[in-house]
């Protein structure tokens, strides 16, 4: 089953609406393969076929996640430092990737679900790396919660 | 109104009391439960107007938070707030009692013309 993958319009309507706040999204030209310490997810469709992978670096993760409660921005910085989000970030991240479900289905009615979400200092599997390192099908982008730290995200499809 | 708020994300139910208090609910008391079980206990005990309920969650799921509810013969105002959209959940909430199904992410607009429609 293909997989749609929503333009940064959309990633910025969805993340804006859910943590109140007015999110800038921007695409990047490139998609170089994320370095560095990263909360990876993958996502599944209804008959459990994989239907993509949502990554964030650490920076974006815990701004969006902080965003979402009003936590402040020092528990981004202690994960960034760390290289783990701290609690509440850690539930919050979740939630948040549990939301970008929707950013792989093209319309409402069909269900794309979270499957698995990796949080440093967990292990990605070596088949999500390689997905996660092949530019095609790929969207990264620049993301700015207001408050908070810059970071990267990226979307692939299956 | 005594509103309970049932998700088992702390995320989510403060998202949810956001949302509610910028649609105009912020005077009302909102109460919060962390799964279908804990909420089932707090409805036979003070009964709340509306319940807000998660569809996935441990111990009890929404679905089944909504059969005991109506299986105990209790007579609340229930819908779901959840990421779970499609077509086929929709009429399973609505043919298992539910009032409404509210999709994530959604806006304080989205509370307040569903529950709105709910008072007229």
């Amino acid at each position: 089953m293909s997989t749609f993958l929503s333009e940064p319009t959309a990633v910025a309507k969805l993340l804006s609406n859910l943590v109140d706040k007015s999110v800038n999204v921007k695409k990047l030209t490139t998609t170089p393969a994320p370095r560095g310490v990263f909360v990876v997810a993958s996502y599944a469709h209804d008959d459990g076929s994989g239907a993509g992978i949502c990554w964030l670096d650490m920076a974006a993760a815990g701004s969006i996640a902080a965003a979402l409660t009003l936590t402040p921005v020092s528990m981004v910085d202690e994960s960034i430092k760390g290289g783990k989000l701290v609690a509440p970030l850690d539930e919050n991240v979740r939630e948040v990737l549990n939301i970008c479900a929707r950013l792989f289905s093209p319309v409402e009615s069909h269900r794309v679900y979270l499957s698995e979400v990796y949080l440093p200092p967990s292990k990605v599997p070596a088949t999500l790396m390689t997905a996660i390192g092949k530019p095609q099908s790929t969207i990264q982008v620049d993301v700015i919660v207001p408050g908070y730290r810059p970071g990267k995200m990226g979307f692939v499809a299956a | 109104m005594r509103i309970l708020i049932v998700d088992d994300s702390k995320a989510m139910r403060l998202i949810v009391m956001r949302a509610l208090r910028q649609a105009g609910y912020g005077d009302h008391t909102l109460v919060e439960a962390t799964d279908g079980a804990e909420a089932l206990a707090m409805i036979q005990t003070t009964l709340p107007d509306l319940v807000l309920s998660d569809w996935n969650m441990p111990k009890m799921s929404g679905i089944d938070l909504l059969r005991s509810v109506t299986a105990n013969g209790i007579k609340v105002k229930f819908g779901f707030v959840t990421s779970e959209g499609t077509a086929e959940m929709h009429q399973l909430a609505i043919e298992s009692g539910a009032l409404f199904v509210i999709t994530k992410p959604f806006t304080p607009e989205t509370f307040r013309e569903t529950l709105g429609a709910l008072a007229a």
